[in-house]
């Protein structure tokens, strides 16, 4: 997964951050406007454009709290299928 | 035993099922005797501090277990509870601590600070166990208020519609005669205490003895479906942005949450597709729409999937009242003709607290003393009696002339595929009509489908596509919110 390319979809989503604006990982995505509504489209944007597929048991809030939190759900939805076919 | 005063609905299944859990957040259960437990020492404790028949407790804490207990707490000592959002805005909270005069507040850790000028206690402080000093005997008449319910609408600030014991208990008799909610229903509940719709949910749930889990914002997002699943929901309240959720949610997992028997649907019509599309997802499961106002809770419920057989249709009036479109001075239009909404019957509220004259505008009296609530919503009804929702009066607007309502050109907007959410803004000194629409759409394809379901001098002068709409805390599109988005972005489409 392209770091550059999450960054681009998590941003779009979140309305209360500014363009030029940093995003630390900790934070709450809550408070840059990611509501739930927002999280859903989120979530399905994700997996569109970085072609991978979120497994259940990340459905969870933790997930959806922080940058970091997220971008490590997504890294290993993004491994998993690499590792198998070793 | 009959319940002639609220807190009656949980002693009655305590004593009938005390150990079937009826409330759950998180870890947390409680059975039907604990939550009666829990109620008594809440209300000996309110009444510790101070609190008398007829004082209003306010609770900021709309998604709290323990709120499921304050409400009988309050009605065992004649009190009135209060729920607000806990995102509430300090410009409104002002206003109903100014209007409700509260004896106390009750807050969560994260809204306690909200409140100023009143004694704010949290949560944390209330006993788990009663000490067994609460008097027997009734606190009050099935007559006295029981609740005040504040809504926003047509007046600049919120305003608080009162209910009584008997009102409140008729209502969810009635809602529950359509709706059969039974002992074994798990009911998933995301939307907010404060909001009727959430709140009846208590009392619909304790008076069937089923369990209610309560859940919050957070669970309305990409966690709902293993949220429903992991309960073992079978009835889930929701209103149209749920829908599309629960729907798109179903549908990338490619399995339902297997117990789901029934959704409602209320606050705003839900799109066909949307209806559809559940049903698809989930085998068996029934859609009711239903409509209501907080000044009489529930209007009407229509049979399940009506929109199969009667599209657009809100259903048949509860039983036991009476609703009927009326002309400007109030006589019964024939069936087919739109007017004013009228609803007659025992679930019609007390009026507004503290709002003489908007409670006489409203909340009128026949020729034999009894209320007979001028809803100020535009309806028709058809040969069968049942509802159809027109709109707001104040969503009528003139574009080239011509009468017209928001929800006419939302509710085309709709049923073109892939539209998940539409929202209509009226025409203002700024700007002609605008739509917007949320979905994965283009803004041409929009304009061509609705120039093939509306008349070209009813088509919005502007039509612009989102990822999703802003809503407000009780699941409905923010329009307030949406025009200062679409401010925000310069107009652009």
């Amino acid at each position: 997964m392209e770091d550059n390319e999450f960054d681009s979809v998590l941003r779009r989503h979140l309305k209360n951050l500014p363009e030029d604006a940093e995003l630390p990982g900790d934070a709450p995505l809550k408070k840059y406007g990611l509501d739930s509504m927002q999280a859903v489209e989120l979530l399905f944007d994700l997996e569109d454009e970085l072609g991978v597929v979120l497994p259940d048991e990340m459905m969870t809030g933790d997930t959806f709290a922080t940058a970091e939190s997220l971008r490590r759900a997504v890294g290993t939805a993004v491994d998993e299928p690499a590792a198998e076919m070793s | 035993m009959t319940a002639f005063l609220l807190h009656h609905l949980l002693d009655r299944r305590a004593e009938l099922t005390p150990d079937a859990p009826a409330v759950r957040r998180g870890e947390r259960t409680w059975t039907y005797h604990e939550l009666r437990t829990r109620s008594v020492a809440y209300a000996e404790w309110l009444r510790d501090r101070g609190v008398v028949r007829g004082d209003r407790v306010l609770l900021l804490a709309p998604h709290a277990l323990e709120t499921t207990a304050l409400v009988h707490a309050c009605s065992r000592l004649g009190a009135l509870h209060v729920v607000l959002s806990d995102r509430i805005r300090p410009y409104h909270l002002d206003h109903i601590l100014g209007d409700s005069e509260p004896r106390l507040v009750l807050a969560t850790d994260e809204a306690a600070g909200l409140a100023v000028g009143v004694p704010v206690h949290r949560l944390a402080e209330l006993p788990a166990t009663p000490s067994g000093s609460l008097p027997a005997g009734e606190p009050c008449a099935a007559t006295d208020p029981v609740a005040l319910i504040y809504t926003s609408g047509s007046t600049s600030m919120p305003k608080a519609v009162i209910s009584t014991h008997a009102q409140v208990l008729f209502a969810a008799s009635a809602i529950n005669a359509r709706l059969g909610y039974r002992a074994d229903d798990v009911v998933f509940c995301c939307l907010p205490l404060s909001f009727d719709y959430g709140q009846y949910q208590m009392f619909l749930s304790c008076r069937a003895g089923a369990c209610l889990v309560v859940g919050d914002d957070g669970d309305a997002g990409p966690t709902l479906l293993r949220r429903l699943t992991e309960h073992g929901t079978t009835v889930f309240p929701l209103v149209p942005s749920l829908a599309s959720t629960l729907g798109r949610l179903v549908g990338r997992a490619g399995r339902p949450p297997e117990r789901l028997r029934m959704v409602t649907n209320t606050g705003a019509a839900l799109p066909v597709t949307a209806s559809v599309r559940l049903r698809e997802a989930v085998p068996g499961l029934e859609v009711v729409a239903m409509f209501g106002l907080t000044e009489c809770k529930r209007v009407s419920i229509a049979e399940p999937n009506a929109d199969l057989t009667r599209p657009g249709s809100c259903g048949l009036p509860l039983p036991g009242t009476e609703a009927y479109a009326a002309d400007e001075d109030g006589h019964r239009l024939p069936a087919g003709e739109t007017g004013e909404l009228v609803v007659r019957g025992p679930n019609v509220m007390a009026g507004y607290w503290r709002a003489p004259d908007l409670t006489a505008r409203r909340f009128r009296r026949d020729a034999f003393g009894q209320p007979v609530l001028h809803t100020g919503d535009r309806c028709r009804f058809d040969e069968d009696g049942h509802l159809y929702f027109v709109g707001r009066d104040d969503d009528i607007y003139k574009q080239r002339g011509i009468r017209m309502s928001c929800l006419e050109i939302e509710a085309a907007a709709l049923d073109v595929p892939g539209v998940e959410l539409a929202a209509l803004l009226p025409p203002d000194e700024a700007s002609g009509a605008r739509l917007a629409v949320a979905g994965d759409l283009l803004v041409p394809y929009v304009v061509q489908q609705l120039g093939v379901r509306l008349e070209e001098q009813k088509l919005p002068s502007q039509v612009v596509v989102l990822d999703a709409l802003p809503l407000s805390v009780n699941g409905k599109v923010d329009k307030k919110g949406l025009a200062e988005l679409l401010a925000g972005q310069g107009g652009a489409s």
